[in-house]
């Protein structure tokens, strides 16, 4: 019991003694933890490049069932098929034909028209319009991406019991984040029923302008902070526990069995007093008595 | 190399002298402390009668100087007959401290062939009213046989007879010889700390030197205290300090 008090007495002693040196030492530890928050902001901001993401959503959903008893049972393949889904999506397959886009984004304003002939009552056959190449549009910017680098950049979320799944595209720049989502998606919803004989893909939502998602600058000043803290802390511990020298009576009078004379508080005083002032004064006072 | 060097004391009282806070501010919370320690050293030599006390400490700038000067004003003060002697041969302050011309001294007392000294002819006689002060004189170049020496002991002994305390500011313990051979003839001995400077290695050989000289040692001041900082400092000496000040407005 008493061991117990004991050591519950050193040990608020300890605790103490961690408070007075915190209070003595609390404009260092500002300073640090300031400093490091400010340096993790900087860092966040200015220094990391930032990356942006994007999101597109998808539904695949097969429509051949209209039996209401196996409508439920349909449902559950779709949602376990969205597994099968996501591995298509990052297969070469899409990501070539989406890579493909990128570099050459256009879009099919009309399609591609052939010759039309018409037999005419002599039997000759006369054209009557020419063929029409497809009328094409560009679509946006193009981007260098390889098939691997888009593997890298696009990832796949899915939520339970939902048939809708999230294309996620990560880049540099925010047009960059949504031209790859929006690439990706739609190489799948082209590609798609002929590899698996869906026939219904949805883009619920097209990706937008991606938004900054590396790094947090939240987060980043937040972890400065917290690093600045615990350094000051460990480096005021750690000097106090290096220090060697007298601070306390405890240890004169404790351990040296020396008697307590007296205490002298730090103090200054100027160069400027002078003695010689005094004992004038006090001449002066003498010879008026 | 002289980046990880802590630079080892400082100059500042050999050049102005120790601060005399007792004489600049009588009525600071800092000279009720060194009248305090004043009082804690009567109380010291109620069995004994402690005459000759040495102030010393384990090494240089922690404070010798300026405690035992203004412990030897507030002695004064309190209307004892008090001699200080700078016996620091090696970092003598006492003639910057009280403004005196260092030309005879301690050192000429030791040195003089004669077989009489009138004390008048080197001691500065009341400096302040009841406090004389010797300096150090000429510093020679071998302090330890000069304080070792048989003069030295004759010396004490007249002296002693003619003031009621003399007070000694010795050169630190662990650095000069001499200052434990010096330490040998004193009545008492009070150790100087300085917190935050003061090795705990170092203030404990300093105890066993002076335990080998078998000298009395009456205790420890501990010097330049900041309040608020680490250890157990609590300011408890303004709370002397106001009180005496209030006292001295109702009077």
């Amino acid at each position: 019991m008493e061991n117990n008090n004991n050591a519950a007495q050193s040990n608020s002693i300890d605790l103490l003694r961690l408070w007075r040196l915190f209070k003595q030492h609390i404009l260092s530890v500002i300073i640090w933890t300031v400093g490091l928050g400010i340096i993790g902001f900087a860092v966040a901001e200015f220094a990391i490049q930032p990356k942006y993401s994007s999101s597109a959503q998808i539904l695949v959903n097969q429509k051949k069932d209209r039996d209401p008893n196996a409508l439920y049972n349909a449902q559950q393949a779709d949602v376990q098929m969205i597994n099968t889904y996501k591995d298509i999506i990052t297969s070469p397959v899409i990501l070539n034909d989406a890579s493909k886009y990128l570099a050459n984004p256009v879009k099919v304003v009309k399609k591609a028209q052939k010759a039309k002939y018409v037999v005419g009552a002599d039997g000759v056959r006369r054209r009557v319009r020419a063929a029409q190449p497809a009328v094409t549009e560009r679509d946006g910017q193009s981007y260098d991406y390889s098939a691997k680098e888009l593997n890298k950049a696009v990832s796949v979320q899915t939520q339970q019991n939902s048939q809708v799944f999230t294309l996620t595209a990560t880049a540099i720049t925010p047009d960059q984040s949504k031209a790859i989502a929006n690439a990706v998606a739609n190489s799948f919803k082209k590609k798609i029923p002929k590899i698996m004989n869906v026939n219904n893909v949805t883009i619920v939502s097209h990706a937008s302008k991606g938004v900054k998602s590396f790094p947090n600058t939240k987060l980043f000043t937040l972890g400065g902070l917290v690093l600045g803290f615990i350094i000051a802390i460990a480096i005021i511990i750690t000097r106090d526990a290096m220090n060697t020298t007298v601070r306390e009576d405890d240890y004169l009078s404790n351990e040296l069995g020396l008697t307590n004379l007296g205490t002298v508080t730090h103090f200054n005083l100027s160069n400027s007093f002078s003695l010689n002032k005094d004992k004038n004064k006090g001449n002066r006072r003498n010879k008026r008595v | 190399m002289a980046l990880f060097k802590k630079k080892r004391g400082t100059n500042e009282t050999m050049k102005h002298g120790a601060k005399l806070i007792t004489l600049a501010k009588p009525k600071s919370p800092i000279a009720e402390q060194f009248r305090t320690i004043r009082t804690n050293i009567n109380f010291m030599s109620v069995d004994e009668k402690v005459k000759t006390i040495a102030f010393t400490s384990a090494n240089i700038s922690e404070g010798k100087s300026t405690v035992s000067a203004n412990v030897a004003i507030t002695m004064a003060q309190a209307g004892k007959k008090v001699l200080l002697i700078d016996a620091d041969l090696h970092r003598p302050t006492m003639h910057q401290t009280f403004e005196l011309r260092n030309v005879v001294g301690l050192t000429t007392v030791l040195t003089s062939e004669a077989d009489e000294i009138y004390m008048n002819q080197v001691v500065n006689a009341d400096v302040i009213p009841n406090l004389s002060v010797l300096t150090s004189g000429p510093i020679p170049p071998n302090p330890a046989e000069l304080l070792s020496s048989k003069r030295m002991k004759a010396f004490l002994e007249n002296v002693s007879s003619h003031y009621d305390v003399v007070i000694f500011d010795m050169a630190p313990i662990l650095e000069i010889s001499d200052s434990q051979i010096l330490a040998g003839e004193m009545d008492g001995i009070v150790l100087v700390a300085r917190q935050g400077v003061t090795q705990k290695a170092g203030i404990k050989r300093a105890v066993e030197m002076l335990e080998i000289t078998k000298t009395r040692i009456l205790g420890y001041i501990m010097n330049d205290v900041r309040t608020g900082a680490d250890g157990y400092g609590y300011g408890y000496g303004y709370g002397y300090g106001y009180g005496y000040e209030q006292d001295t407005k109702k009077a």
